[in-house]
């Protein structure tokens, strides 16, 4: 049995014992906490929202600006942040929900100022009902008064910015591009309070890793360069379609981080500012890397860290560069996905064995007279332990162990914020698992996500092998026989379909114009977006 | 009764790849038949001989693809300096020799990888300071494939911040095709699968077919004029034809092509596809090259079918599993000659009333599906599976033997309408240097290049094909609806303004043309598109209006890729520049792009 790690405390969550969070386990482990249904892009989203965040709050004392990311406190206590939200109620109506603005332009009965007063009724009438505010939309008289062509095609180009538009959720849970602060819309309830569906904090935890990072100083000058500047036309377009005061909404408490530091919060800073710093990379174009990388990191994470509780070394991800073509390799990666979940797991059995054999009052239930009493005596210590008052645990006199048995079983298996749930869909929206009816989920890239990994990594020259090298080193990805040879010593399996899936991970590489076959002995990778690249 | 140069001959034949013996083979053929070994004229080794022995010593690194002839190089500069001091190249990987009156010592490595593990710890730290100009009394030529060079320096120089240095510049100048390292240091890299892919195959048909031993055919073999004439003398009578429509033009476009799309066929490869022109024999079974023998029979029982050069330059005559394993053959049927037709192709093959128009040919012509065709119009169901082959030979002959027709007439008795490569005759023009260029195809190409690309980048079907609209990435999967310009359309140069277009001819033997877009005034480059066949067939169908699903995805990333990289670039520069870059809304409703301004510009901070 591992000793446990220091972690810090999780005060501005648990205020008090009764109210907030039930059932702290996995939270305790990874933190507070992860959603199925937030997806990579939302990820990154929500992590740049906590940024705007912090530059929208007060300046400091003396005029500075507050900086994006304050680092963890040095007496010992989590980071106290808050996050206000614009409400945007005005911008979100108008692209997310007006159908009439086609009908309206094409009726050639009416004058482009009739057009625009027909636009605005119908708006208005919309926020009457959802808003309460039925002359939301009377700014637009004004301001575009014989201007309606114009404002048709800003509203057009700004619809066309709309990220995963093809999803039909709520109209307060659709998302633009972040080209500039007026184009970050946040996850929000229809009455707009924050319930956490799509931005289920996630993203406040990829912002914690990036402060707790060595690099977090370069790291937000970066970030607010690409995505916090005024400077993108189409955020000069949302500026002038939003009311002169937008609403803000409350603030909140940011999520729970545990551990000071972890291997996870560099890479996953490296990343993002390796990303950050293409000089050739639009900003636009840095939002699907981002979110691939972000996916990449969390999944590592948890990874690592159910290691390090169950006191073992993380598992490899053997990846499938052939779309599943060899069985042999498919299967393989299949079985190493199930065990990053089966990892989740053994983390939480292992953690609340720890924790409890660390408490006193667990061993004196343990070493209690009678029956009843140890009975009662551990169960209460486990309410305790894990704020478990809403856990159903049934009646009956039970040893100590078979309580805690049971209620690991109960940590297992509790669907909210369960850490093993979220590995799949995390995976599979950065695009490296995927799922197949009768054959399971497995590691396997898509193209995507091989960009995302060679825009990250690849500066300067470099070989397709030491491509894979650094891969295997940073990431724990496997992808040809070097690799698995050193991540498999006791060999189970058939070498040559790690070195057919290295010839299709050049070979995707080479159709996606990142890798260059020099001859028969070398191919290069290149990073086209780099500084200094012109090929 | 036999020429024994034809054994010779077939030594240098088809061989799966990656056969060791080569070499030894051959030597052992030459002496059998008593006959030299068929030369190929190379002006490397003199040039190895220079550098190595000038006033400044340089060593020299010799790469390149295993066949282009790396250590028969070495070995020729060798003799070159051992000439008066005796001294005798043998089989061990690592010779040297003095040159007394430089007070130098060159030494001949033969192949970097087959030197031992013990051997390879003492040779790199001389290696090294030698490289480096550490020690200049000893310099190297060294023959070795690129791969192994850096994986040599990778491994062996950990820790070493001077073989760390040097592995660096290794990669730089392998990526950038550069022979001299930027920093000076006294060697020079020269990368033997450089060399011009027309002059390859030109030395290596001028060695085969106008060797010496050609004199020594029989003179009772049937002749070039009889009816049934030997069919090895007959194929080089077609291999030596010079001119546009002809097998050497059309083989060294292929080959020339080929390079372009990253798959280069080395010098060994070359004459692979050469004597298998020659000598193919598709009844051969084990042995499908001919001999003098089995040639006599060919002729006698007419079955020119089996011997036909235009079927086996595609290596028709090898049963396939054999072929996929000769990569020459994987190499050229890429580009799927005579797989594709037209109607016009079509109808003149099969119907002798249509027939005017193209090439004939006594014994490989219309002679040898005449049985079948005949027969096919009557009853086409039965024996279209029979006809098939046949007709896909004679397209293939019309590949290569059929005159282009002149620019913009849209006549279907085009060489390259039977190939992948429709575009092929605009596309060889762009492979020549650019004052050996036809103008008016160069023009044809720029402005097909330019609709290509606008059509990929609006999402529509323009006509525009003056300037290239480059349109602003949204970061969206989808694209935006309504396409927005960034700066102003791109033009050639000489018309354009802050940045222009360029269409740069191949730099290097083997590398594809390019499209690059420069700052106007430094000429500094912006960003480039390599535009390999595949690509600008792709560009070219959407030009013409087609949408080519089949190889769409790649191009089309392609694409993708160089908006993003340009509109990156240029945003970069101008924002570098203190200059607001400038938005345009796209108007694409017409049949030309039109601009509109950006709503709300006046406003913008």
């Amino acid at each position: 049995m591992t000793s446990m790690r220091p972690v810090l405390p999780p005060s501005h969550i648990l205020r008090d014992d009764k109210n907030g969070p039930q059932m702290w386990v996995q939270e305790a482990i990874f933190g507070h906490r992860f959603m199925e249904e937030q997806k990579p892009f939302m990820l990154v989203l929500e992590a740049l929202a906590v940024c705007r965040a912090r530059l929208a709050t007060p300046d400091l004392p003396g005029g500075e600006p507050r900086p994006i990311f304050p680092g963890l406190p040095s007496d010992g206590t989590h980071e106290a942040i808050q996050v206000a939200v614009p409400k945007m109620a005005e911008m979100r109506l108008l692209l997310f929900r007006g159908q009439s603005l086609e009908v309206i332009e094409a009726n050639a009965q009416l004058s482009d100022d009739e057009k625009l007063a027909r636009l605005v009724t119908e708006l208005n009438t919309d926020a009457g009902k959802l808003l309460g505010r039925p002359k939301a939309f009377d700014y637009l008289l004004a301001r575009f008064r014989g201007r309606f062509p114009e404002l048709a095609v800003a509203i057009r180009l700004l619809r066309g910015l709309e990220v995963d538009a093809l999803n039909s959720r709520r109209w307060t849970s659709r998302f633009l591009v972040p080209r500039g602060p007026h184009l970050q819309i946040s996850d929000l309830r229809e009455d707009f309070t924050a319930d956490r569906r799509f931005f289920g904090r996630g993203g406040e935890i990829a912002y914690l890793m990036l402060n707790r990072s060595p690099l977090a100083g370069p790291l937000g000058e970066r970030i607010r360069a690409s995505f916090l500047d005024v400077g993108d036309p189409l955020d000069h377009l949302a500026r002038v379609l939003s009311p002169a005061e937008g609403e803000q909404g409350g603030g909140g408490d940011i999520g729970y981080l545990p551990c000071p530091n972890a291997p996870a919060y560099g890479r996953l800073a490296e990343d993002w500012l390796a990303i950050l710093s293409l000089p050739r990379l639009p900003s636009a174009q840095k939002l699907d890397p981002l979110s691939r990388l972000t996916a990449l990191s969390l999944v590592r994470y948890i990874a690592e860290r159910s290691a390090e509780v169950v006191g073992a070394d993380p598992d490899p991800m053997p990846l499938d560069l052939m779309d599943g073509a060899r069985s042999d390799l498919r299967d393989l990666c299949r079985s190493h996905f199930e065990r990053a979940r089966a990892q989740v797991h053994d983390a939480v059995a292992s953690h609340i064995r720890q924790v409890l054999e660390a408490r006193e009052d667990w061993r004196n239930a343990c070493s209690a007279l009678g029956l009843a009493n140890r009975s009662s005596l551990a169960k209460q210590a486990i309410l305790d332990a894990f704020r478990a008052a809403s856990w159903d645990a049934g009646a009956g006199l039970l040893e100590p162990d078979e309580w805690m048995e049971r209620f690991i079983e109960a940590a297992k298996s509790r669907h909210r914020n369960g850490i093993a749930g979220i590995v799949k869909p995390t995976a599979e929206g950065g695009g490296f698992s995927t799922s197949r009816q009768k054959v399971g989920t497995w590691w396997r890239a898509t193209d995507e996500f091989l960009e995302a990994l060679v825009l990250a990594n690849v500066a300067g020259t470099m070989t397709i092998e030491e491509f894979a090298a650094r891969l295997h080193a940073r990431y724990g990805l496997v992808i040809g026989s070097t690799e698995a040879d050193l991540s498999f010593p006791t060999r189970g399996f058939d070498i040559t379909s790690f070195e057919e899936n290295f010839r299709s991970f050049e070979r995707r590489l080479a159709g996606l114009g990142y890798v260059r076959r020099l001859s028969d002995d070398c191919a290069f990778v290149s990073n086209p977006f780099g500084a200094g690249a012109t090929r | 009764m036999k020429n024994t140069l034809i054994d010779l001959l077939a030594a240098y034949g088809p061989v799966p790849d990656g056969n060791a013996m080569y070499d030894e083979l051959v030597g052992i053929a030459a002496r059998r038949a008593g006959l030299n070994p068929i030369m190929i004229p190379e002006t490397v080794s003199a040039d190895v001989v220079a550098l190595v022995s000038g006033p400044v010593p340089l060593s020299v690194i010799l790469t390149g693809t295993a066949g282009d002839g790396k250590t028969y190089t070495a070995r020729k500069a060798f003799e070159s300096v051992a000439s008066d001091r005796g001294s005798i190249w043998t089989d061990k990987e690592e010779q040297s020799i003095e040159i007394e009156g430089l007070g130098r010592r060159v030494t001949f490595v033969k192949d970097l990888s087959e030197i031992d593990p013990t051997d390879k710890e003492k040779l790199l730290p001389r290696l090294l300071a030698s490289l480096t100009g550490e020690d200049m009394h000893e310099v190297f030529v060294i023959c070795a494939n690129d791969g192994h060079l850096l994986r040599t320096w990778r491994e062996h120089g950990a820790g070493d911040t001077r073989a760390q240095a040097l592995l660096g510049a290794l990669a730089d100048m392998l990526r950038d095709d550069s022979v001299e390292p930027p920093d000076g240091r006294p060697f020079r890299l020269i990368n033997m699968s450089r060399r011009s892919h027309g002059e390859t195959l030109g030395a290596v048909l001028a060695a085969m077919l106008e060797h010496e031993g050609w004199s020594a055919c029989p003179t009772e073999c049937p002749g070039l004029g009889s009816a049934t004439p030997c069919p090895i003398r007959l194929n080089r009578e077609l291999l030596l034809v010079e001119g546009p429509a002809t097998i050497r033009s059309r083989l060294r476009h292929l080959i020339e092509i080929a390079a372009a799309d990253n798959d280069h066929l080395s010098l060994r490869q070359v004459m692979i596809l050469v004597v298998n022109a020659l000598l193919g024999d598709a009844k051969g079974q084990a042995r499908p090259l001919l001999t003098c023998t089995k040639a006599r029979a060919r002729a006698a029982d007419g079955d020119y079918d089996a011997t036909n050069p235009f079927a086996n330059l595609l290596g028709e005559n090898h049963p396939k599993v054999a072929r996929e394993r000769i990569g020459a053959f994987a190499t050229l049927r890429r580009w799927a000659v005579g797989e594709e037709t037209n109607n016009q192709v079509d109808d003149a093959l099969l119907d002798p009333e249509a027939a005017a128009g193209i090439p004939l040919h006594s014994q490989y012509g219309l002679r040898l599906m005449e049985a079948i065709r005949a027969s096919y119009l009557e009853n086409p169901p039965a024996l279209i599976e029979k006809l098939r082959p046949l007709l896909r030979d004679q397209r293939r002959r019309l590949f290569f033997t059929l005159p282009e027709p002149p620019e913009g007439t849209g006549s279907g008795l085009d060489p390259w309408s039977l190939t992948l490569l429709h575009s092929g005759a605009l596309y060889t023009n762009l492979l020549r240097p650019s004052p050996a260029q036809e103008p008016a195809a160069t023009a044809s190409a720029r402005k097909i290049l330019v609709r290509g690309l606008n059509r990929t980048l609006t999402g529509s079907l323009t006509e525009t094909s003056d300037a290239l609209w480059l349109t602003q990435p949204s970061g969206v999967f989808l694209g935006q609806e309504v396409p927005l310009l960034l700066d102003e359309p791109l033009r050639w140069r000489g018309r354009g303004r802050s940045y222009v277009l360029d269409l740069e001819a191949p730099t290097t033997p083997g590398r594809p043309p390019r499209l690059l877009v420069s700052e106007e005034r430094s000429r500094a480059a912006v960003s480039t598109l390599d535009l390999t066949p595949t690509l600008f067939e792709y560009l070219a169908r959407v030009a013409d209006g087609a949408l080519p699903t089949s190889f769409s995805s790649q191009c089309h990333q392609d694409v993708r890729s160089f908006q993003v990289r340009t509109a990156g670039a240029i945003e970069a520069l101008e924002k570098e520049a203190g200059r607001r870059i400038e938005i345009r809304v796209i108007d694409v409703s017409g049949a030309n792009l039109r601009d509109q301004a950006f709503p709300f510009e006046e406003e913008r901070p």
